[in-house]
């Protein structure tokens, strides 16, 4: 019997797939390389996987991933919804090694994958080399930015670059150390801001990542380690320094991008930053796009999750006199919130929203309400800050839309950051010219009508000469802060330039007396202190699990999660975890 | 002369009733001449008198019984009289009186007992002869009950099969399991229904003749491949030779939540625990003054002016919304109406039936829940000539769902535990609203819904979800008996299953409470509205051919029989899916009609399967059993060089009873047997969640489209491919099986034990590597596990005297897995990991040491800031089980759990059902409970659950009465706290584990037949009125809302239901 049905072992008992393809099959055409390099980018929607190329996740996860919400992270801004607890004790320094990885931390391998078992079949599509190449590197520039950012968090990393299977030995190793990691990572990069396309021919809207888009990845990367290694320790941080000033400048001067200027000093800053579909937009090099019925968001809606600008972050911009409100003749003082606003850099009107222009942004839904509003004010947008951020609001994407229609673009790179970065590299380098001010700097201020930063005639803002850094060196951190403000930079700004200090101090609002709390009667903001001028000022963390920030020298890095130890404890965890 | 006592008394042997009856009067009598007084004796073979003999004159209730010497007396009325003479274990005789005037009548032992036959793999054995595990349920426990399902109500029924319903939910599938923990592949039980495979929710309950279920490797062995965890076997009903029989059966029900939360219903106290919690949490209160002092208002005097307000633009309600009753129904109707008839003459019989069932959901308002089921059931066997015969049969079930779309569980029965008591319905009639003379403007508002977790809005106008599922088998059969003992059966069936599904999100509007807003209305989450059709279509075909040969008497007491057959299985699933969104209007939801993005999908998969198998009995001398399974199978889920399988099997029986050393005992002891069988199995069920795979070994890339916009609308995308193991094969299960079964007291007690276990081997594991492998591991066959466990049937029938019989059935059984080999070095916990040693279902965690009475305490505590930050004063304090001075997690391995260590176990032990009857004449009493006797559950913690206070919207009574507070320190919840943002006090712990034993009442039914006569008048031969109780009453030990037996989900969902039911059964 066992004979006659082993004959029988024919093709009724043969079953193959019927509606997948195999490896086998595919890799042989540019579209299958197309339609696999797509794939990469459906993995990197998932932002707390993969948190780069970041967005605002989708309908309900809009509420914990944006890139508006990673300031929270920092002195830049506070949370204020319950949901969002792992800003406000990832800010206070209360995290804990937990089992299972953490938002954004050590997870996204899968992506990894993907781009590996890509770049082991790459070669077997019958292409032209160039061609080819062209989806290597956009692979290679979602490798080296995907680890790239790990080894930000976490510092060695498990640098893999094949794809594995279970007899692998990379599976019980060690991590690889984060300068090698950081050498392949330039590789990685260099790879795909040489062989990308400068064009794909798919327009802004917002097409494939473009050797212009690896430039600036590249730059930022670069940046980051560079100064990461001159202020953590590490070799050799001019050369990381230079890669990054060499490809901003490339891009700065050969790219296609320029700054958002239509003459209008008021709107410039922040008016294509409120865009649903910036893809004509000068400035936008890359961004995420939402459309109903494709893919949507809710972002502005659960934008009130976060709490709003501090206090710290406006103090920080300059007075129309180009010099700091700590030195600044025009500073009027900060006892209402009218008054800050004075005499003020023009960003902050279109970054924080000043209470006379809730008509002109049509501010929470053109609800007709006054603001400010704080916590326990009833009905409308509130803060716990007092400052409303209005960078990105767009009333349009909000008004008569009901759960997850939100359309509202991500700007995950723009023209503005390669200027910064090539300015800073450059005044770490010690290198920095007029010049190169001229043509970084300036040209934001320029588009703002803020006077231009002289290098003959810097000011020294106490401030920043308490914190240790050269006037030049501050200034454009300055610039930094307050140009790239709520885009999700500042964290990792603070940690690289080994600023940790910054998160020692708690998180305040706006200032107030007696005139004010009768103005927001009903809030129940708890007040705080300022023991160097004795006034009072909103304390939005206090009476709360994370009044007490903390921040201690093993806070650079995130801890590695339980069980990856678990699974391999070769991996080791961070030191003071 | 031995005397023989007592008497077992036979029910009616079917339970039917006749309405009409009850409207005639029921009068009858015989004409009184001729009367005369008949008597006699009651002996039986041996000549024994039988004491306690029951004598009737038939079609009456006059009757005697016979005396201590086995003596009657009895006035009859006629010589047309028939007295019927009964006694427990004996058959029964019915004599005419004539002329006679002493009769004396000898009783024969009634073979019943011995001759009863139980359904086995391809064939059937006699009870009495079986060597292997199998346990059976009769029509009776199916019939008459208003169960959605055939699983529903084999629920407790046979030890070790265990039901898992999920909840109340008609259309929620029902999971059947046999002995326990099956594979960490899961796996469940093969079901066939006259020997197809067939989904058991599909068959009307009231089709089914019997069930068998076969539990050890023996009584499996001829399914191979696809019984590693057991099998079920369904005989669905036939016809006999003899006249037309014609039964209908109808009946009607209603269904009342069983729904245990228990709310508070001041607004004001509600807004104050909240407020409370809130503050202790996030340091602010959730309500502001303005709703403080407005709810106080209502409270104190609940009018409608102080039921709403508006304080700085907002529309506000501070009256109490009794959410859950308006949700829930009182009473949900079902119905339920079967036909049959069934007949045959010499050469040909038939049975055909029909079947109707109808429920209605929980929901109050319009558009409620429905599901109805459409059975049909048409058999017929033909004769051709003497030895060749045709067996048809066609199955048809359709059924029905239609419900409301499912948005989330923000708006749906979950919402009931979301929403805030406070939070408005529907937008007021108010004089004015912010101020005087504005009534105009926002009168167009009037009426309409508002948003959030308001479900109304959704239940009423947010579309719906419906299917309908047919599926159609077609069957033929041959029997061929071409010589003595030889009979050779074939059988094919076709397989159509269709389901045509449905789903609507439909545009409602929504209307804001922010008399400010310049768009009050929105659509809520419906804004992006579409429909979505699915259609599924499988095939599935059957080949069964078998010859089973009794051997002629090789010698005196030599009883040989051999079957062998083949059996081969293919299927082909199908489904094609497509969506249109942005629907033109919401009065037309077909994708014909949208405007937006169309999307289509679709998939397609096989497999196949063959099998050869055998079965070789020899009895010795009707003493010695035993019995020789195999089989050989070959699956196409496999690799060419790794797809056979061969399982084998043996068992044996002794008939302790039948030896002569044992004739002493024969006087109470009717039938004792020792059985034991040794056999192997194996399992090629892969599953991935829910999901069949059907290709394990072969690696494919994923595509799709992907929302990710390079331009406009969705790209399309190729994935990379998994990892597989080239190597798989099947997992095979070994199991060892004794029993023993014994008879007694003339079958007044009928006991049943086995003591098993079941070792699952090379289970396909996903091998837990670290997770920079990138994907899931590929599964190999690397684990084991062991399963041990019993299980025993007892039953004890008696009559107490005259008229009055009773019965009752005791199912209990046990097990218990444990991991025997698994390939995890470090121990880790998470992911899908398990480890050697690990009893399946153990649950970790901390150990409560109280709750922290002062904030000195926590300082002098250890430290459990790794776990949480600023704890206090009402907080719950951790045990340092390790002694390190701080609670944690440790490293997340079974070396180093940190403070964690096993407080329980999920798995379900001491499972039981009680069946019992009472008789009294035409009446009878029937009740079942099940239950389970331990089983340790960790309430879900997770956000907008209900059992953790402030876990979610409401505030129930015991938020207020049982949380932590300086003067309730006693209590056994933590302070108020806002349970969703802060778990530092619901991790899993010692003392908020739940014991989630339980034993309800599952069915109550009281039946009257109604006299024969009466019948016999009208043509009728039977006719039974029953009225029966479902879910009737519980006891747990689990704390409200919780129910035991819906634990599954963690969110609420559909509830049980008590089920109030009055029917008719009538027989022509």
């Amino acid at each position: 019997m066992a004979t006659f049905l082993v004959s029988c072992n024919d093709e009724f008992l043969e079953r193959i797939p019927l509606d997948q393809i195999t490896n086998e099959t595919f890799w042989n055409t540019e579209n299958d390389l197309v339609v696999y390099n797509n794939s990469l980018y459906e993995l990197s929607t998932n932002e707390t996987n993969v948190s780069i190329n970041f967005a605002h996740g989708s309908r309900f996860d809009s509420h914990r991933y944006s890139p508006w919400y990673l300031d929270e992270f920092s002195d830049n801004a506070t949370a204020m919804h319950p949901r969002h607890t792992r800003y406000m004790q990832v800010r206070a320094g209360k995290h804990n090694a937990s089992p299972n990885s953490q938002w954004f931390g050590y997870s996204g391998w899968n992506f990894v994958r993907a781009i590996n078992v890509g770049m082991d079949n790459y070669g077997k599509a019958q292409v032209p080399e160039s061609v080819r190449n062209q989806y290597i590197g956009e692979a290679r520039l979602f490798r080296g930015w995907f680890y790239a950012d790990k080894v930000s968090k976490f510092g060695d990393v498990p640098y893999i670059e094949t794809e594995l299977n279970t007899e692998s030995e990379e599976l019980f190793a060690a991590r690889m150390p984060r300068e090698e990691a950081m050498e392949k990572i330039l590789e990685d990069l260099t790879f795909a801001a040489t062989n990308l396309p400068e064009n794909w021919g798919d327009g802004n809207a917002p097409g494939r990542l473009n050797r212009w888009a690896a430039l600036l990845v590249k730059a930022r990367i670069c940046l980051f380690e560079g100064t990461w290694r001159k202020y953590h320790g590490g070799s050799n941080p001019e050369k990381w320094l230079n890669e990054a000033a060499a490809a901003s400048k490339e891009l700065i001067e050969n790219g296609p991008y320029s700054l958002n200027i239509t003459g209008n000093p008021d709107n410039d800053y922040n008016s294509f930053q409120r865009e649903l579909y910036p893809s004509t937009n000068t400035e936008v090099m890359y961004w995420r796009k939402y459309v109903l019925g494709v893919y949507t968001n809710h972002v502005q809606s659960y934008f009130e999750y976060h709490g709003g600008a501090t206090r710290d972050f406006v103090e920080d911009y300059l007075c129309t006199d180009g010099l700091p409100a700590s030195i600044s003749p025009l500073y009027q003082g900060d006892d209402s919130i009218e008054k800050t606003f004075e005499n003020r850099d023009p960003r902050m009107r279109q970054t924080v929203l000043h209470p006379e222009e809730v008509a002109k942004y049509r501010f929470h839904r053109d609800d007709g309400r006054e603001y400010p509003r704080l916590v326990g004010m009833a009905g409308g947008r509130r803060s716990n800050t007092g400052y409303h951020v209005i960078k990105n609001y767009n009333a349009a994407d909000q008004i008569g839309k009901s759960f997850a229609q939100g359309e509202s673009a991500a700007i995950i790179l723009r023209f503005a950051e390669a200027l910064l970065v090539y300015a800073e590299a450059q005044a770490e380098l010690g290198s920095i010219s007029q010049g190169d001010l001229d043509m970084s700097i300036n040209k934001l201020r320029d588009r703002v009508g803020m006077p231009h930063l002289e290098l003959d005639n810097i000011p020294v803002d106490p401030v920043y000469a308490a914190l240790g850094v050269s006037p030049i060196i501050a200034e454009i951190r300055r610039e930094r802060r307050i140009e790239l403000f709520n885009e999700g930079y500042r964290y990792d700004d603070l940690r690289r330039w080994k600023w940790g200090k910054k998160l020692e101090q708690k998180s305040l609002g706006i200032a107030m007396n007696a005139e004010q709390k009768a103005r927001y009667e009903g809030s129940v903001i708890r007040l705080y202190t300022d023991p160097e001028n004795g006034k009072e000022y909103l304390e939005p963390y206090a009476g709360g699990d994370f009044e007490n920030p903390v921040f201690e020298d093993k806070h650079y890095l995130w801890p590695i999660p339980l069980n990856d130890l678990a699974q391999n404890p070769n991996i080791g965890q961070n030191p003071g975890w | 002369m031995r005397k023989i006592y007592s008497s077992l008394s036979g029910f009616p042997s079917h339970l039917s009733v006749f309405l009409l009856a009850f409207a005639l009067t029921v009068s009858y009598s015989f004409a009184q001449d001729g009367s005369r007084t008949v008597s006699g004796i009651v002996t039986d073979d041996t000549g024994d008198e039988i004491v306690g003999a029951s004598v009737t004159i038939k079609g009456t209730y006059t009757g005697t019984s016979t005396d201590a010497a086995g003596k009657y007396s009895l006035t009859v009325p006629s010589a047309q009289s028939i007295l019927v003479f009964t006694f427990v274990g004996f058959s029964s005789q019915e004599i005419t009186v004539g002329n006679q005037s002493a009769i004396k009548v000898q009783l024969a032992l009634d073979s019943k007992t011995f001759d009863e036959v139980v359904v086995v793999g391809y064939g059937t054995q006699k009870k009495v002869n079986l060597t292997g595990a199998v346990g059976i349920a009769s029509a009776e426990r199916l019939e008459n009950r208003p169960i959605a399902s055939a699983g529903e109500g084999l629920q407790g029924v046979i030890p070790n099969l265990n039901v898992n319903v999920r909840n109340g939910d008609p259309t929620a599938p029902i999971t059947f399991n046999i002995r326990g923990f099956e594979s960490i592949n899961g796996g469940s039980p093969l079901i066939l229904v006259d020997n197809v495979p067939m989904d058991l929710n599909r068959i009307n309950p009231n089709d089914i003749k019997s069930v068998s279920v076969l539990k050890d490797a023996s009584a499996a062995a001829v399914y191979g491949a696809r019984a590693a965890f057991g099998v079920v076997l369904i005989e669905t009903k036939k016809g006999a030779e003899g006249k037309v029989r014609v039964n209908l059966n109808t009946q009607f029900s209603l269904a009342k939540p069983i729904f245990n939360m228990d709310n508070v219903t001041d607004p004001h106290d509600y807004v104050n625990a909240r407020n409370a919690a809130n503050i202790r949490t996030n340091g602010a209160p959730s309500f502001d003054d303005d709703y403080v002092a407005g709810t106080k208002r209502w409270s104190d005097n609940p009018t409608d002016q102080n039921a709403w307000g508006v304080y700085e633009g907002d529309l506000r309600f501070y009256g109490f919304n009794d959410y859950q009753n308006q949700i829930m129904t009182d009473y949900a109707p079902t119905s339920q109406h079967d036909l049959s008839i069934s007949g045959g003459s010499k050469n040909a019989s038939y049975y055909v039936s029909f079947g109707h069932f109808q429920k209605d959901g929980y929901l109050k308002p319009g558009n409620n829940e429905e599901f109805t089921r459409n059975n049909i059931l048409m058999k017929a066997d033909f004769k051709i000539n003497d030895w060749i015969s045709l067996q048809e049969k066609i199955v048809v079930n359709n059924q029905n769902s239609d419900k409301p779309h499912f948005y989330n569980w923000d708006v749906n029965i979950n919402s009931l535990a979301r929403v805030n008591p406070i939070a408005p319905i529907q937008f007021p009639d108010l004089p004015f609203y912010q101020t005087q003379g504005d009534r105009e403007q926002y009168a167009p508002l009037i009426g309409k819904y508002f948003g959030g977790t308001n479900f109304f809005p959704y239940l009423l106008d947010g579309g719906r979800t419906t299917f309908t599922n047919n599926d159609v088998w077609l069957s033929q059969g041959i029997t061929l008996t071409p010589l003595k003992g030889l009979k050779i059966q074939g059988n094919f069936s076709y397989n159509m299953f269709s389901r045509e599904y449905k789903d609507v999100q439909s545009k409602i509007d929504i209307v804001t409470n922010d008399l400010t807003d310049p768009n009050p209305i929105t659509n809520g989450f419906s804004g992006d509205d579409w429909v979505r059709n699915r259609s599924d279509n499988d095939r599935y075909s059957v080949l069964n051919a078998y010859a089973e040969y009794t051997f002629p008497m090789l010698a005196k007491k030599h009883d040989v029989k051999a079957m062998v057959g083949f059996n081969q299985e293919s299927g082909n699933y199908r489904y094609f899916q497509a969506q249109g969104r942005q629907l033109i209007t919401p009065l037309v939801p077909n994708i014909n009609a949208t405007t937006g993005v169309q999307q289509v999908w679709g998939g397609e998969e096989d497999f196949a399967l063959r099998g050869a198998f055998y079965r070789l009995n020899y009895i010795f001398d009707d003493k010695y059993l035993l019995e020789l399974n195999g089989r050989y199978d070959l699956s196409s889920r496999f690799p060419t060089d790794s797809r056979s399988g061969f399982f084998p099997s043996v068992s044996a029986g002794w008939r302790i009873s039948g030896e002569n050393f044992m004739a002493g005992t024969s006087n109470w002891l009717d039938n004792l047997k020792l059985r034991a069988s040794y056999g192997t199995l194996g399992n090629q069920i892969i599953q991935n969640g829910n999901s069949q795979v059907y290709y394990p070994a072969i690696p494919s890339m994923g595509s799709g489209f992907s929302p990710y916009m390079l331009n406009s609308g969705l790209i399309p995308f190729v994935s990379a491919s998994g990892l597989v193991s080239p190597s798989l094969t099947w997992e095979s299960v070994t199991s060892q099986n004794i029993g023993l079964d014994f008879t007694m007291l003339k079958s007044r007690l009928d006991v049943s034990f086995d003591l098993f276990t079941r070792d699952t081997k090379n289970m396909l594991m996903n091998v837990n590597y670290p997770d920079i492998l990138g994907t899931s591991a590929p599964r190999e066959n690397a684990a084991d596990l062991s399963n041990k466990g019993w299980e025993t049937s007892i039953t004890w029938r008696d009559k107490i005297k005259d008229n009055w019989s009773y019965d009752v059935t005791l199912a209990l059984a046990d097990s218990q897995a444990e991991i025997t080999k698994f390939m995890n070095e470090t121990g880790a916990f998470g992911g899908s990991n398990y480890r050697v040693g690990q009893k399946l279902g153990e649950i970790w965690g901390f150990e409560t040491l109280g709750i922290f009475q002062t904030d000195e305490a926590v300082i002098d505590a250890p430290d459990q800031s790794r776990i949480g930050n600023n704890w206090r004063a009402g907080d719950v304090q951790y045990a340092d089980l390790n002694g390190d001075g701080k609670i944690d997690f440790g490293d997340n391995t079974v070396e180093n759990p940190g403070d964690r260590k096993i407080i329980g176990n999920t798995s379900a032990r001491y499972t039981f059902g009680i069946n019992g009857s009472l008789a009294y004449k035409n009446f009878r009493v029937t009740a079942f409970f099940q239950g389970i006797g331990s089983m340790d559950h960790w309430p879900s913690s997770g956000n907008w659950t209900w059992f953790f206070p402030f876990n979610a919207g409401h505030v129930e009574n015991y938020f207020l009465t049982d949380t932590w507070s300086e003067t309730n320190s006693d209590a056994y919840f933590p302070a108020p706290h806002i349970s969703t943002n802060d778990k530092k006090n619901v991790q899993v712990q010692s003392r908020y584990l739940q014991n989630a034993g339980y034993i309800r009442l599952k069915n109550l039914m009281f039946s009257y037949d109604l006299p024969t006569p009466l019948l016999s008048r009208i043509g009728l031969s039977n006719a039974q009125i029953y009225t029966t109780g479902m879910n009737l009453w519980e006891f747990t030990k689990m704390r409200k809302p919780l129910d035991p037996e819906s634990i599954q989900g963690g969110a609420i969902e559909y509830p049980m239901q008590r089920i109030f039911t009055l029917g008719l059964n009538v027989s022509l």
